[in-house]
This record gives structure tokens, C-alpha cells and sequence, in this order.
């Protein structure tokens, strides 16, 4: 396990403080007893193993949580700066000639900086900061303006290059027209930065780079501390005209031609403070490293670093424990940063839920007691001396469970996580592309069927099973059904709802067949047997034979009913009814039952008349119609729907310039912009029976 | 039912005689206690066109009529099983032309007779109940038709002893079917009819090739691709009871119920929509005491005339293609009083069967007109 470790030691039920994370001695152990212990860790090896597995996998996909998590941990590393503005007490009372309240703070960005009288001061700003005084009717008292700056190296480039500066704006004529028509605060408030509007005004600026030597200068600032600075401003009067165009705002200041007719210059102090963003919830221990602190003393430092949490690994019937620590709130089984311990909580909970947790906060310190879960093995883990190529999968298990709470306990040798098995590894990474997850299932089923059919001549059904791990959504587990009869093609999508039983009757009546007991061969011949649809006598070799025919649909009738039901219909071109024919007819086929089976249908049926598809552009857009309007039903996936009506396009490619593509190189080659078949799709008042026909 | 327009009125022939033809009862035959169901010439080998067959109980009888109304028994099969009761029979013949007899009845089994060499020849199982009709397909006599109790018809191939279609399904017959009867000219069409009251009209034209197929078979029967055709192709509704007898005049078609009358209507189908369509009734031959079903009318080989019992023991003669329709002749004799279940008209008409539920045959034989 990663991190650092810890001796094993006994467990403490106590957990007094210092108990918690003590080096003891080890119990006393026989060396029987030692081995056994060592035996019982083990039972964490496979679920380890299985988070490696499933880590490793994230890497490329973190989960939601990962990402958050991330986020957080990004925001932390950038040590951006809280800048507070705001007057110094004395100031409040009334004891300037003039209240300068309200007073407008403003972080803006020069556009051109000469104030002249005949160029005006040009600067661009996001957001005004409004200071008033505590005499308001509200109540509503904001003494201070804050900025969030970005973290101080940043700031250096900003200040140097004079790209920024905190304006202070007090407007001559605001607090009359305020006080005479009393509007209602914020419109007031803003009232001369939120619209194009012009006045007089007494302006003063504060150069960030001056903040910036000050801060530097400072030891405060950088050890997460307040840094404060009190600044003298001059404000000098001026015509200030404000617009505001989209979100771009700007404000302009001009030097009066008559400065006589404008109140005088003033002056008066400001407190900017700055502060690392978050600074408070930091320790200081955060700034050590391990390199300079002796190994002796490294117990101690483990507990105090606020990222470093203790992880007790419960094994031997919890008698024991093994300790290991890691750092930055990683989490001990997949490394991975959880920014807090309230996101290692979660992180582990929702990610490890293989063990047990429990939390243990303190002063000192963090810790998370773990151990195995058993019982929920049992959903996961196959028992050992059993194929799991041999077990049927069902969502009950009884017999399973039972011989799991037998042998429960910490016998290290049933445990298997479900993922471990190698060729398991094989579907699940198969499936992991998930975006084919289907079609290559169904492919697969298909060629098996194919080739068995061939092969075995004298079997009922072969069964072949293909195990899916609870990891992947949506595929549960497929038996593939074969018949002898080469015509009858069953598809991999059908063959999902075969239930456990079917396999059941399927093998029992293989067995029968192949024993071919002379007593029960005898019953068969003793007696007629009549076809079940056309109740005609059968040939003795025709009773022996594995066909039955009981639930077969003779597909030259049903497709010519088909086609007469469709000439039924009036409002119908010919190509439409001809893609209706084709799709009835491939849906009767392949056994295209369930919604879930559309997208590995509408791929084989693309693939399987692409070519006339391609011969005939007008039933080939029928086709791409009818796509998009399973895509309207939700069954058919937009993904899917990019992809596969490349198919025909391809094949008309290949026609035209005799290229020769791989199959691999099928999926995607060409995608179709939805957007260009769309607008067409109002004007076609596509037929429901269509799908109501065929489904 | 069909509805009637002005002017659009069936055309009912009168009772009265016209005295065109004479007929005289030349002999009577009392088979046996069991009643007769069926009587057929055969008009499938010009060879024999005077040698006819019934069926009553579990015996199929062949005649043959000679000169000055005597009848000679040819040949008689009885069947194992006592309890068959042979409801209809038919004549074929082989490829070779060898002349088959075609019976079936309660058990559902078709039985072929090779009267040439007076054996059986096969045996059709597959029906699922007893089998009301057999017709046999004059521009194919290999290809017979059975209706069925099971609500469907099945076309079959006597050579090769293979069902080659099954008539019946989502478009098929509700109830049992009591006839079928396959169109003159038309090789594709047969009409059927039964307790449904409907008749339907089937056309085999897209499934032609397993008929062609079934001739060249030389695999188990059992294994042949029997399709089923499940929509006929008109669908009619003339009468208002039991149809028990359906027969093609030219694309006409006749059929009674147990109303009395025989109807002669057009089915007019639409070219748009199969399935569909309108009846036109043309004629009406009006049979006294006619209300009880399984009562068959019979045609000789012209379809000139129509002879049909009653319940009664009488027989109706009737021109067919004649409008208004004129009743040819009608015969009764004093003991003839048993309900009547089917008649024979003889190639050219001169010679009129009819076998009776009280298990007697009686011939009729025109009188030369002076």
C-alpha cells in the first residue's frame, strides 16, 4: 500500500489521543498466530488490486467527484489576493468639511492615461465599488470595497506594465440629486457608472505598483498574514463621463476649462489592505517539507500537517492494524488528491466500497479506521474452485450467499473481485469502448452462431455466455442461441432476454439427445408425430432430428404479407414502402424485440443493404428519415445516428472511386451534419406506422 | 350483406316448369341403413364419364350406369375404421392418368384410391377435423382442394401426396368451412364458404412456384415448405346463414344457404384494395323446402344445368344460364321423401343422381323428347 508506512501494532479500541497514531511494540504473537495474521492482511490484496485496475482506468475519465475535487485543490494552489479598501474611522464623523460619501471605488485599466484638457482620461472597468456611510435609511452599512487580485507574481507583471490602477470617483452634484428625489438605492447607486451619463465629479487615483513594492516589502503578506497600507489620495475635480457599452464599460475623465465654477481639490487617506484568498484556513505547518525535518521527529510532524491523514488498516479479526499516512489528503489506494478531508470522506465512501470506514477527527489530528467489508463480497466475488465461466448469473443468489456467510470471515481465499478474472478482462475492456458496446456484441454473436452452426451439426443449442461486471451499465449478460438451421440468423441483442431458465431447458434437453437412451428413443418411435404448424406426419428422422420447428415464421409468407399490408397504404411513396419492407422483414429476421436492440439493428441493417441503399439515393434518404425519427423516439442515440448513416455513404464512395476501406474504418468516416437534414424534417410529416408497423 | 339498388334487383326464376326435359326415375339402389352424403360422376377421364362413386358410412362405392337404367357396383373400400363416416369424395387421377378417388369425412382423412389398380394410394393427414368437401382442379386433376370443420382449406398434390398450401389464418374462415369449389379458367382462384356465412375468394398466383415445386418433390412430404396463405383476396357476404355450397359459373359464383334459393352474384373486386369489394346478386333459383344445411347442388360438365334435393326428396332442375332463370324440372317420386343431400348431373345432363339421407340412390334419366 502507499504511503508511508507504519508498523503493524495492535488495534486500540480506546482512541485516546496519543493512542491513535503510538508506535507500539507488536503484541506478542506465536509464530503460528503470525503467519495467520499475515495471511488475514491479505485479504486486502485483491480489492487493492481491483481499485489499481479501476484507477488506472479513471486516469483518462476521472469521475465527478475526481473533478471537484481537482477544482478545488486548483483553486487553493493559486494564493490569490482579497484587496480591502476603506477610510480610516476619523473620517466618518463629519469632520471633513465635505462627507466624502458616496464614494465610488473603481479597479480599472488605463486606455489612455494623459489627462489633459483637450484629451480626457480614458479607463476601462468591470465592477464600481459604492462606499456610503453609515447614516443610511436601510441600515445598510458597506464601509469597504473588495477586489480579488491575482496571486502576487502575476501582480508583479500587472503593476509593472502600469495595466492597472484603483480609481476613486467622488461625484460633486450626486448626493443632492440623490437626497432631492430620493430613488431607491441601487439605481442610485450606480446611477452614474451604469449608464451614459456625464458630470461633475472629483477624481483620484492609487497605482498599483506602489501597492505592490509595499506588499512585497512586506513579511506579512507572504507568510498568509494582513497587510495593510494607508495612502494619502488627491482628488481633483473633473467632467466625468461614463459609458457603458456591453459589457465593455468605460469611464473618461476631462479637465475643466474653468476649474473656478468646481469645488476645490481634496485630499484624504485610505486603508488598502491585502490578504492571501483562503490564508486563514491554512496551518503553517503547510510550508515544511520532509527533507528538512529528522526522521525521529517525523511521527510528530505527520500528525500536525493538515494534509496528512492516518489510515489504520483493521486485519486478523481487527486484533491488528497496520498504519500508513498520506499527504495533501490523498486517498492511500488510488493517490489521488481530495483537496480536504471532507472530500477524502467522500471520495472514499463513494470509491472504495470495498471497506469500511470510519472518520476520526481530532485537533491533532485526522485518521480513517479501515477494514474489509465481507459481506458484500458476495455480489462481486466468486468463491474460489468455482468457473465463474460455469456460473449462471442472476440478481439472486441464494446458494451462493450461504456458502459465502460459511466461509465469511477473513478466509483471504474467496475473496475475487469479479474483475480479476483474465478473460473477464478481455469483454470488460471490450465493453469499456462502450460507444460499440453493442454492435460488437451483437457482431459477435453472430459470427458465433454462423460458425456453430457449421460445426456442430448434432447440437441442440450452443450456449455461450458472455459475463458483464457491474461496472458497466446497460449490458447485462448475454447467452447466444444457435440453431442448426443456417437461415435462421438470431441476433446477439435478442439473445439478452434469454433468461437463465431457457439455458436450463436447453442443456437438459441437449443431455437427453445425446444420451439418446434407447427407452426414450423407442417411445418416439412407438408413435405419429405431426409438424406443429402444418400438422404434417413427420419422418422418423425428422422426430430425432434436434429441429423444431414450433416457434419458426415462414419468412416468404411474412414477407409477402408484409407487402401487401403496405400496399394498403395510400399516402406512402414506393420507396417507403420498399425501406419499410426491407426494415419489417430484417426486424422479423434478427428478432428485433426490445428498444434496446435499435442500435445494432439500424448498423446490420445499414451494413447488410448498404449497397442497394447506395443504388438508390431516394431510399437511402427514406432510410436516413426513418433514422431520425427513431432518433425522436429516443431510441436511437445521436452518436449512433452519426455514425451509421455513414454506412451508405460509404458504400456509394467506395462505388464512385473504387476505394478500398478496412471495416474498421467504417464507423465515423463520414459524418452526417444533423443540421442540414433537419430543417427538411418539418415538411415531412414522417409516417408513424412506420415504426408502429414494424415494432 | 349485399345491398340491393333500384333497378339493380335479383332476377328470381318461376317454379313453373318448363317442361324442356322429362325425367323418369329408372331405378333405385338402397345402399345401406347409413345416409349417403355424397354422389359423383366422373368427369375427369372422358373413359368413364358413366361410372360414379358415393360415399355413406365408412364405405366409397363406385357405379357404373348402363344402358336402360341399370346400375352395376364396380368396385366398393371400406374403411378399417368403423366409426369414419365419408362426408364428400371427389375423382382425380394421377400424372399417368390413372383415375384416383378422392374421400374424406369425420376422421379428417383424406383418403386416395387408386381405382385403376384398387388400392389405396395415400392418405392425407393433416386436417384437424372432419373435411365437409373435396374438389379436384380440372386443368390439374393431380391438385384437389379439401375444406375443412378445422376452418381452413388445404390444396394438395394426390401424386406426390404433399399439402402444398393451407388456406387459413388471420384473413381465413371463422367457423367450419362447408365448400370449395376451384374456378374453371382461372388455375389460381378457388372460392370457398361456410359457417361463417362468408364466401372468400383466394388467389395461389404468388405462391404458384410451390405448387409447380410440389410436383417435382421427391423429399419427404412432411418436409416440404407448405406455406399458408392467410388473406384471401375477396371477401363476401350474401347470405345470412350457413353456406353450404359454392360453385364458379365462369367468374360468377353460385352458393345457397338454407334459404331456399340458390344465388348467382358477381364478386367485384377493387384493383386498390385486396380484400375489398362489392356483391352483385344476379339471379335467384328458388328450392322449396331447402332450409336445412349440407344440402349440395350438382352441375353437369357444361354448367347448363343445376340439380339440387330438398328435404323433402325432391329435385329442382334448373337452367342456369338462362335469364330469367327457368326451372328445367322438377322430379318427385311418391316413396322419394328422405331429405337429399347431393345430386350427380351426368356429363351432358341426361342422367340426374341423388342419394338420400335414408341410405337410397335414385337415377333419373331424361326422356327422350319426341
Amino acid at each position: 500500500m502507499p504511503g508511508i508506512p507504519l508498523v503493524a501494532r495492535e488495534t486500540i479500541y480506546s482512541r485516546s489521543a496519543d493512542q491513535m497514531c503510538r508506535q507500539d511494540s507488536r503484541v506478542h504473537l506465536s509464530a503460528e498466530e503470525e503467519i495467520a495474521a499475515e495471511e488475514s492482511l491479505s485479504i486486502y490484496c485483491k480489492p487493492v488490486e481491483l481499485y489499481n485496475i479501476l484507477q488506472r482506468r479513471a486516469v483518462g475519465n476521472p469521475s465527478f467527484l475526481q473533478r471537484c475535487l481537482r477544482y478545488k485543490i486548483q483553486a487553493k494552489h493559486k494564493r490569490r489576493i482579497q484587496m480591502t479598501i476603506s477610510l480610516p474611522g476619523s473620517t466618518y464623523d463629519g469632520v471633513q468639511a465635505q462627507s466624502p460619501f458616496p464614494l465610488y471605488i473603481l479597479l480599472a485599466r488605463p486606455i489612455s492615461d494623459i489627462a489633459l484638457a483637450e484629451y480626457p482620461a480614458v479607463y476601462r472597468f468591470n465592477r464600481a465599488c459604492i462606499l456610503t456611510s453609515s447614516t443610511r435609511v436601510d441600515g445598510s452599512h458597506q464601509a469597504q470595497a473588495n477586489f480579488i487580485l491575482p496571486d502576487i507574481s502575476k501582480l508583479a507583471m500587472e503593476s509593472k506594465s502600469g495595466s492597472l490602477t484603483i480609481l476613486i470617483v467622488k461625484c460633486a452634484e450626486s448626493k443632492e440629486s440623490i437626497s432631492g428625489f430620493g430613488l431607491p438605492k441601487d439605481i442610485m447607486d450606480m446611477a452614474p457608472f451604469s449608464t451614459n451619463v456625464g458630470g461633475h465629479c472629483l477624481w483620484g487615483k492609487v497605482p498599483m505598483e506602489s501597492l505592490y513594492l509595499s506588499w512585497k516589502m512586506s513579511p506579512n503578506l507572504s507568510l498568509g498574514q494582513r497587510a495593510e497600507i494607508i495612502s494619502t489620495v488627491d482628488l481633483h475635480p473633473c467632467f466625468m463621463k461614463s459609458s457603458c457599452l456591453d459589457d465593455d464599460k468605460c469611464i473618461s475623465f476631462q479637465n475643466p476649462y474653468n476649474s473656478g465654477t468646481l469645488s476645490k481639490a481634496q485630499q484624504f487617506q485610505v486603508i488598502i489592505s491585502a490578504e492571501e484568498v483562503g490564508a486563514k484556513d491554512k496551518s503553517p505547518y503547510n510550508s515544511y517539507t520532509y527533507t528538512d525535518v529528522p526522521t525521529s521527529s517525523l511521527s510528530d510532524i505527520i500528525r500536525l500537517r493538515t494534509g496528512n491523514v492516518i489510515f489504520n488498516y483493521r486485519y486478523y479479526n481487527n486484533k491488528l492494524q497496520r498504519t500508513e499516512v498520506t499527504e495533501d489528503f490523498s486517498c492511500p489506494f488510488c493517490l489521488v488528491k481530495c483537496a480536504s478531508f471532507k472530500g477524502l470522506r467522500y471520495h472514499l465512501s463513494s470509491s472504495h466500497d470495498l471497506f469500511n470506514f470510519e472518520f476520526w477527527v481530532t485537533e491533532e489530528y485526522q485518521a480513517v479506521n479501515v477494514s474489509v467489508k465481507t459481506d458484500i463480497w458476495r455480489t462481486e466475488i466468486v468463491a474460489d474452485g468455482v468457473d465463474p465461466k460455469q456460473q449462471t448469473f442472476s440478481f439472486c443468489s441464494k446458494p451462493l450467499r450461504r456458502r459465502r456467510s460459511k466461509n465469511l470471515a477473513q478466509n483471504a481465499k474467496h475473496v475475487h473481485p469479479l474483475t480479476l478474472e483474465s478473460d473477464l478482462h478481455a469483454v470488460v475492456s471490450n465493453l469499456g469502448k462502450a460507444n460499440d458496446a453493442h454492435s460488437s456484441k451483437g457482431e459477435r454473436a453472430r459470427i458465433l452462431s454462423g460458425n456453430d452452426s457449421q460445426a456442430v451439426p448434432g447440437a441442440a443449442l450452443c450456449v455461450e455466455r458472455v459475463l458483464s461486471s457491474h461496472n458497466v451499465p446497460g449490458v447485462s449478460s448475454a447467452t447466444v442461441q444457435s440453431n442448426a438451421d443456417p437461415e435462421c440468423v438470431q441476433s446477439g441483442p435478442a439473445s439478452n432476454l434469454a433468461p437463465p431458465a431457457l439455458l436450463q431447458f436447453a442443456k437438459t434437453r441437449k443431455l437427453s439427445i445425446e444420451r439418446s437412451d434407447p427407452r426414450s428413443r423407442a417411445l418416439l418411435q412407438k408413435r405419429q408425430f405431426f409438424h406443429s404448424h402444418r400438422a404434417q406426419p413427420m419422418g422418423m428422422e425428422q422426430v430425432l432430428s434436434d429441429r423444431d420447428s414450433e416457434d419458426e415464421v415462414d419468412d416468404d409468407v411474412a414477407d409477402f404479407e408484409d407487402r401487401r399490408m403496405l400496399d394498403d397504404f395510400v399516402d406512402v411513396t414506393k420507396d417507403e414502402k420498399q425501406l419499410m419492407h426491407l426494415w419489417n422483414s430484417f426486424v422479423r429476421k434478427q428478432r428485433v424485440l426490445a428498444d434496446g436492440h435499435i442500435p445494432w439493428a439500424c448498423e446490420a441493417f445499414s451494413r447488410l443493404h448498404g449497397h442497394d441503399l447506395a443504388q438508390a439515393p431516394a431510399l437511402s434518404w427514406c432510410w436516413r428519415l426513418f433514422m431520425i425519427k427513431l432518433w425522436n423516439h429516443g431510441l436511437l442515440d445521436a452518436r449512433a445516428m452519426n455514425n451509421w448513416p455513414a454506412v451508405p455513404k460509404f458504400f456509394a464512395l467506395r462505388n464512385l472511386q473504387g476505394l478500398v476501406l478496412s471495416h474498421n474504418q467504417l464507423a465515423g468516416t463520414i459524418p452526417v451534419d444533423l443540421g442540414l437534414l433537419m430543417p427538411n424534417l418539418a415538411k415531412l410529416d414522417f409516417p408513424n406506422k412506420w415504426l408502429i408497423g414494424s415494432l | 350483406m349485399a345491398k340491393i339498388t333500384l333497378g339493380c334487383e335479383p332476377v328470381v326464376g318461376s317454379l313453373t316448369p318448363s317442361k324442356k326435359r322429362d325425367y323418369r326415375v329408372t331405378n333405385r339402389l338402397q345402399e345401406g341403413k347409413r345416409p349417403i352424403y355424397a354422389v359423383a360422376f366422373n368427369f375427369i377421364d372422358s373413359r368413364y364419364f358413366n361410372v360414379f362413386a358415393t360415399v355413406g358410412g365408412n364405405r366409397v362405392t363406385v357405379y357404373q350406369c348402363l344402358e336402360g337404367g341399370v346400375i352395376a357396383v364396380l368396385q366398393s373400400y371400406i374403411d378399417e375404421d368403423k366409426d369414419e363416416s365419408f362426408y364428400t369424395l371427389s375423382w382425380a387421377c394421377s400424372i399417368d392418368g390413372i383415375p384416383f378417388l378422392v374421400a374424406g369425412g369425420i376422421n379428417g382423412i383424406i383418403r386416395i384410391i387408386d381405382t385403376g389398380n384398387e388400392k389405396i394410394h395415400k392418405s392425407f393427414v393433416g386436417h384437424g377435423d372432419s373435411i365437409n368437401e373435396i374438389r379436384t382442379q380440372a386443368l390439374r386433376p393431380s391438385l384437389v382442394v379439401s375444406a375443412s370443420k378445422d376452418e381452413s382449406v388445404r390444396l394438395w398434390n394426390v401424386h406426390t401426396g404433399i399439402c402444398i398450401l393451407i388456406f387459413s389464418g388471420a384473413g381465413g374462415h371463422r367457423n367450419e368451412v362447408l365448400s370449395v369449389d376451384f374456378h374453371p379458367s382461372d388455375i389460381y382462384r378457388i372460392a370457398s364458404c361456410g359457417m361463417d356465412n362468408t364466401v372468400k375468394i383466394w388467389s395461389m398466383k404468388e405462391f404458384w412456384t410451390y405448387v409447380e415445386k410440389s410436383f417435382t418433390w421427391t423429399d419427404l412430404p412432411s418436409k416440404f415448405p407448405t406455406k399458408y396463405v392467410q388473406f384471401p383476396v375477396f371477401i363476401a357476404s350474401v347470405h345470412s346463414n350457413y353456406v353450404d355450397c359454392n360453385r364458379w359459373l365462369g367468374d360468377f359464383i353460385l352458393s345457397k344457404s338454407v334459404d331456399n334459393e340458390i344465388v348467382l352474384w358477381e364478386p367485384k373486386t377493387k384493383e386498390q384494395s385486396p380484400g375489398e369489394g362489392s356483391v352483385d346478386i344476379l339471379q335467384k333459383y328458388p328450392v322449396p323446402e331447402c332450409d336445412i344445411w349440407f344440402i349440395k347442388f350438382s352441375c353437369d360438365f357444361h354448367y347448363n344445368a343445376a340439380a339440387i334435393g330438398n328435404r323433402e326428396g325432391k329435385i329442382y332442375v334448373w337452367e342456369l344460364q338462362s335469364s330469367p332463370p327457368v326451372l328445367i324440372a322438377r322430379l318427385s317420386h311418391i316413396q322419394s321423401k328422405s331429405p337429399i343431400r347431393q345430386t350427380a348431373m351426368s356429363f351432358d345432363g341426361s342422367t340426374i343422381l341423388s342419394c338420400c339421407e335414408d341410405g337410397t340412390i335414385w337415377r333419373w334419366d331424361a326422356v327422350a323428347t319426341p
